[in-house]
């Protein structure tokens, strides 16, 4: 049986409810120079003071980031992240987040005001990296290089683990 | 080389010393000898490069560390050249100051060269570099000036630390040891400046 000889009552009608919804919540959005304009409101507010909007780990991390912003040097605070171990199903077992990379340079800059001696984990990931990421440049800054370095500013370095909830400190 | 502070002995006659600055000095990296030995070196080898040159070339020196080592380079260069001295104000930190989450502001210019280096062999001159930030804000700016050529002389270089590694560094004194150092110009809080050798800075000194 054709479908045009039944009556109009029985003829399956479309479910346009949800494009009807669709189509009433393309209309609630804001038009797309208003979006862009408020993306670049936030740039610009991210540039004029980024530190209202990251959350440094460490206060020895918001005095480098000052000294980089000083010297007008872009830098982005933990930006990637790199796997370098799985587990056999594939997911990631351990990663590395360097703190800074600065675009300018090509350059990762990881910080660390952890005693000499106590730092052989971090050097054990940074070797893995390095093994698995030859072409990453990342310069890593121990304790007495940030003594000497910010301590020329009058900065003090202290040793100050954050341990992340759940997490141990690395 | 790396002899201890020699705090028995006596200064020659006429000679200055320096046991007042000796506690906090763990000891003597440079002797004024070994100084005045490599910079001499230096410059002979700035002659050389820059011998047909003529008159274009421009040494400055960024203030206020670089000041030995520049009046003693200067006079170890031996060809015609324009000299200057540039001045920017250090990163300074305002602990107590308020909103926490402040702007450090940007680095600026408090004495700018007065000679001018468009088209000119170009010769930066400075103490230290350690991470190069300094370096790299006015190396940017004097490649806006367009200048003939730009290469960077330093009597210590750190290229452990170095941040900005694209530096154009072409004369190197001495590879910087693992020291806070101090003398010939370095300081700590303005301070050891005018030690005539350079030292290594007690840690309890610095590290606060």
């Amino acid at each position: 049986m054709s479908l045009t000889l039944l009556p109009p009552t029985i003829v399956e009608q479309p479910d346009n409810h949800s494009a009807r919804k669709f189509t009433a919540r393309i209309t609630r959005v804001r038009p797309i120079s208003s979006l862009t304009r408020t993306r670049e409101m936030r740039n610009k507010k991210w540039r004029a003071n980024p530190y209202k909007f990251v959350r440094f780990a460490h206060p020895v991390e918001a005095e480098f980031a000052r000294v980089l912003t000083y010297y007008r040097v872009r830098w982005l605070y933990e930006p990637h992240q790199f796997p370098l171990d799985w587990h056999p199903d594939g997911t990631v077992a351990r990663m590395f987040s360097p703190d800074f990379y600065l675009p300018e340079f090509n350059l990762y800059a990881e910080l660390t005001t952890q005693k000499q001696t106590l730092v052989t984990r971090k050097n054990a990931k940074l070797r893995r990296l390095r093994e698995l990421y030859p072409d990453i440049n990342i310069r890593l800054f121990y304790r007495k290089d940030l003594q000497r370095m910010l301590g020329r500013f009058g900065i003090s370095v202290t040793s100050h683990t954050v341990t992340p909830p759940g997490g141990l400190a690395v | 080389m790396s002899e201890p502070l020699p705090l028995t002995a006596r200064a020659a006659p006429g000679d200055l010393h320096y046991f007042s600055l000796a506690p906090q000095i763990a000891k003597v990296l440079y002797t004024r000898e070994d100084i005045a030995a490599r910079v001499k070196d230096m410059g002979r080898q700035i002659t050389a490069d820059y011998a047909g040159v003529g008159r274009d070339l421009v040494v400055f020196g960024i203030l206020k560390g670089v000041l030995p080592f520049l009046a003693d380079l200067l006079r170890s260069i031996d060809l015609p050249l324009q000299s200057d001295v540039m001045t920017i104000a250090g990163y300074k930190p305002h602990f107590d100051e308020e909103p926490p989450r402040r702007l450090p502001g940007v680095v600026c210019i408090t004495k700018d060269l007065d000679i001018a280096v468009s088209g000119r062999h170009v010769l930066i001159v400075e103490d230290m570099i350690d991470t190069g930030l300094t370096l790299n804000f006015i190396a940017k700016m004097i490649r806006m000036r367009q200048p003939a050529s730009l290469a960077i002389v330093t009597l210590f270089n750190r290229e452990a630390n170095r941040l900005a590694w694209n530096l154009p560094v072409r004369y190197s004194g001495f590879e910087a040891p693992d020291d806070f150092l101090v003398g010939y110009g370095l300081d700590y809080r303005e301070q050891f400046r005018n030690l005539p050798y350079v030292g290594s800075l007690k840690k309890e000194v610095y590290a606060l």
